[in-house]
């Protein structure tokens, strides 16, 4: 069930319907039925491991704190660890390591007659192994008080506006939410239908109307490109890529706000960003925590001197680009990425973290940095690593304006320049939901054009949302 | 219940919301008045209703051409109605429909109308465009073929899921959306260069990606034409279907031959027919007008043996 589709709205407003004539507990009770619904309607054979991780981290957590010896809550904490990392590991892993082995066997004058895996990766993995898993780490660390009740942890770890693409919700945050009775506050059906409605404008007219172009641009071979097709087409995907995952995000932060529940922002306006590091601080906000709180600071962060602290960055984002799949493609983005932010911190990043004055010199640095993440999306969407650097090659040569650069520029224009520039302006406000102090007015032409827009442009055909895959 | 409806609509949000929703109907009834004047097909299936009355009439013979646009370009009406002096002949040919839209169609403007009694009706197809597997254009059939009561037999109607039944109530209720297609390459023909040749190229690519492997695994079916050749038998219609010639080859499935063979219908396969070469295919499909003089005579001849036999 995705949130772009119509299956998906009347769930939601049966959910709905039923949600606030109930007390707490029926609250609680509907939301986790609801959640494995959207769950199981995908599959319902992978419940049984969102079953299981949501059992093993509940009885964990429930035993950390109960268990004084630090030998045994070390191991309880490693069954959690290692029971998520192994789902983790099988499903979206297995086949990869398997077929690098075999390549690494062949270039070694081998002939490795190892086992093809066609393992289909459960939707959302990544997502809820990574929060289930944080709620114990939290737990063990004495951050976070333990889940009242195995109920409460299922929804926890199951909650449907975010179980399948984010944000990864901690459980200080989240948890605490889920079982305190709730109400809806003056505001929030408003806050909820701003971020609807931009997160379908994203997803559905931005994203989905931006991926013939991509398809098309990195289906054909770099040599058949011309320099500013090979631009566009990155531009393409950029925003494409931008547009699905923080729509996803802004639907899912609108719809549980209408339940009453508050969901972290994931993305704040990405492409201002002037440094690597604040781009990180604006982009999957949730995961870029994650990977601070959980592996880099463990890893020693920046307190181990420069040299380690290069290090820790480089192994940090290596793993991030892991994470998004099992693909030397996204291992070379991560890489791209640790790169920019060690060579920032070596240039020396804090003239880029002090606020500007002057509104040029920002646009410039920003533009400078979008260009540099664009070189990582180029890795990030390219089919192989060598399709990868042929592109980039390409960006070197052939200017020329053909008529799919026209084509593909125009519509590019056509669907993102409205939204940068009401992100622009969101940017320059620092205040993310800046609209709503607006004049009723505005609101209704800002609605209106987003409401019309989803009408009459969506694609040809439905897109899924990219990051479920991941 | 109030309270929380109350807290769900504040005052300020709950006039933004009541705006745009006046402002969205607005443009919907606006174009409703006007939409025949979008496009000549729009024009056409506004059309429809009348043309069907006209022809057909209970006292007199008449023929009922339907199809989409390879019968459009590939049968002239004026040639059949010379060849079959005494009958009357409608030609009914919308854009990009098939076997879900004719049925909706033939059901309300046919076999539904007391009024309206056709002697024969002739359905142009190639590939499996008849077949049960054929997939239904749900936005298309709710917003201009189909009814609301359609929707208590969304199966036999074509719509397979969740997705379509929502697709086919929102195109009922908003035209805007029905005709989203239509308004998108209205302003995008004008606003971007090269805009038919690269969605046409994409339309394509994404039709060969998706078609081929149901095609290799789907066993045809044609239970849904069987029902509406039955329905229109009733009504004292016989049922002729036309296999039209398009420069890929094809096989016509053998359910529908069978359905031809144990008299459920006519069948004319004119997929090769004498004197029709590439140079009369504007594309790959539809012929030019040479093509269809070419074609429309050929049916002709056709069609006047099987009325004759059958009288």
């Amino acid at each position: 069930m995705i949130f772009n589709s119509f299956v998906f709205w009347a769930f939601f407003a049966t959910v709905l319907l039923l949600y606030w004539r109930l007390p707490l507990l029926g609250q609680n009770r509907l939301l986790l039925v609801a959640s494995y619904v959207f769950y199981g309607y995908w599959d319902w054979r992978y419940l049984g491991l969102l079953g299981a991780s949501t059992l093993v981290d509940y009885y964990v957590g429930y035993y950390l704190v109960r268990i004084d010896e630090q030998r045994k809550r070390k191991l309880l904490l490693t069954l959690s660890i290692v029971t998520n990392l192994s789902f983790l590991g099988f499903f979206k892993y297995c086949g990869f390591f398997v077929d690098s082995f075999a390549e690494l066997l062949r270039a070694l004058g081998f002939e490795p007659h190892l086992p093809v895996l066609q393992i289909v990766l459960p939707v959302g993995i990544s997502f809820y192994t990574f929060q289930s898993m944080a709620y114990t780490i939290d737990v063990y660390r004495g951050v976070t008080k333990p889940a009242t009740s195995l109920f409460n942890f299922a929804l926890f770890v199951a909650y449907f506006p975010q179980l399948v693409a984010g944000p990864i919700e901690r459980s200080n945050e989240l948890l605490p939410q889920l079982e305190n009775p709730r109400r809806l506050r003056p505001g929030d059906f408003a806050e909820g239908l701003y971020h609807i409605l931009l997160g379908l404008f994203k997803k559905v007219i931005v994203a989905d109307n931006l991926a013939p172009i991509v398809n098309r641009v990195f289906d054909t071979p770099a040599a058949e490109l011309t320099g500013t097709e090979v631009l566009i087409g990155v531009y393409a995907f950029a925003f494409q890529i931008y547009c699905d995952f923080s729509g996803y995000s802004s639907i899912a932060q609108g719809v549980s706000k209408w339940l009453g529940i508050d969901l972290s922002y994931n993305f704040r306006m990405p492409y201002f960003s002037r440094s690597p590091s604040e781009f990180w601080n604006r982009w999957h906000i949730s995961l870029s925590q994650w990977l601070r709180d959980y592996l880099y600071i463990p890893l020693g962060g920046n307190r181990r001197g420069p040299g380690r602290t290069y290090v820790n960055l480089m192994l940090t984002m290596l793993l991030g680009g892991l994470w998004h799949g099992a693909n030397w493609t996204f291992v070379a983005w991560g890489a791209w990425q640790g790169l920019l932010l060690v060579a920032y911190r070596l240039a020396g990043t804090e003239t880029f973290e002090k606020p500007a004055t002057n509104v040029m010199v920002v646009v410039l640095q920003a533009v400078a940095m979008f260009h540099l993440v664009c070189i990582g999306w180029i890795f990030f969407r390219a089919e192989s690593i060598g399709q990868a650097f042929a592109m980039i090659g390409a960006l070197g040569h052939g200017f020329e304006i053909t008529d799919f650069a026209l084509y593909a520029g125009t519509l590019l224009v056509f669907f993102v320049t409205p939204l940068l520039a009401y992100e622009w302006y969101v940017f320059r406000r620092r205040d993310m939901t800046v609209v709503l102090s607006r004049p009723a007015w505005q609101r209704v032409t800002l609605y209106g054009y987003l409401a019309g827009m989803v009408v009459v442009f969506p694609p040809l055909t439905q897109q899924v949302f990219i990051y479920f895959q991941f | 219940m109030r309270t929380t409806l109350g807290t769900l609509l504040g005052s300020t949000e709950a006039r933004v919301v009541l705006a745009v929703l006046a402002l969205i109907a607005l443009v919907d009834v606006t174009l409703r008045l006007t939409d025949s004047r979008l496009s000549g097909n729009l024009a056409h299936v506004e059309a429809i209703p009348v043309i069907v009355a006209d022809v057909g009439r209970p006292e007199r013979q008449s023929l009922l051409v339907l199809g989409n646009s390879l019968t459009n370009n590939g049968v002239a009406p004026e040639l059949l109605s010379a060849r079959l002096a005494s009958v009357a002949v409608a030609k009914v040919t919308p854009d990009a429909t098939g076997l879900w839209d004719w049925q909706c169609l033939l059901d309300h403007q046919v076999i539904g109308r007391d009024q309206v009694q056709f002697d024969t009706v002739v359905i142009g197809f190639a590939w499996h465009l008849l077949s049960d597997q054929s997939r239904a254009d749900a936005s298309r059939l709710g917003a201009l073929y189909c009814q609301w009561g359609d929707l208590g037999r969304a199966g036999a109607i074509g719509l397979q899921n969740s997705g379509d039944l929502g697709e086919f109530v929102s195109a009922k209720v908003l035209r805007t959306y029905a005709l989203r297609d239509t308004l998108r390459n209205r302003l995008f023909q004008i606003a971007v260069p090269h805009y038919i040749q690269f969605t046409q190229a994409t339309n394509a690519a994404r039709a060969g990606v998706t078609d081929e492997p149901a095609a290799q695994l789907a066993q045809y079916t044609y239970r849904t034409l069987a029902g509406l050749a039955e329905r229109l038998k009733g009504k004292g219609t016989r049922v002729i279907v036309v296999a039209m010639p398009v420069q890929q080859e094809y096989e016509i499935d053998a359910q529908l031959r069978s359905l031809h063979e144990h008299g459920a219908l006519e069948l004319i396969d004119l997929r090769k027919v004498a004197g029709l070469e590439a140079a009369h295919f504007l594309d790959g499909m539809h012929l030019n007008s040479t093509g269809q003089q070419i074609l429309s005579r050929v049916l002709a001849e056709d069609l006047a043996t099987e009325l004759l036999s059958a009288r």
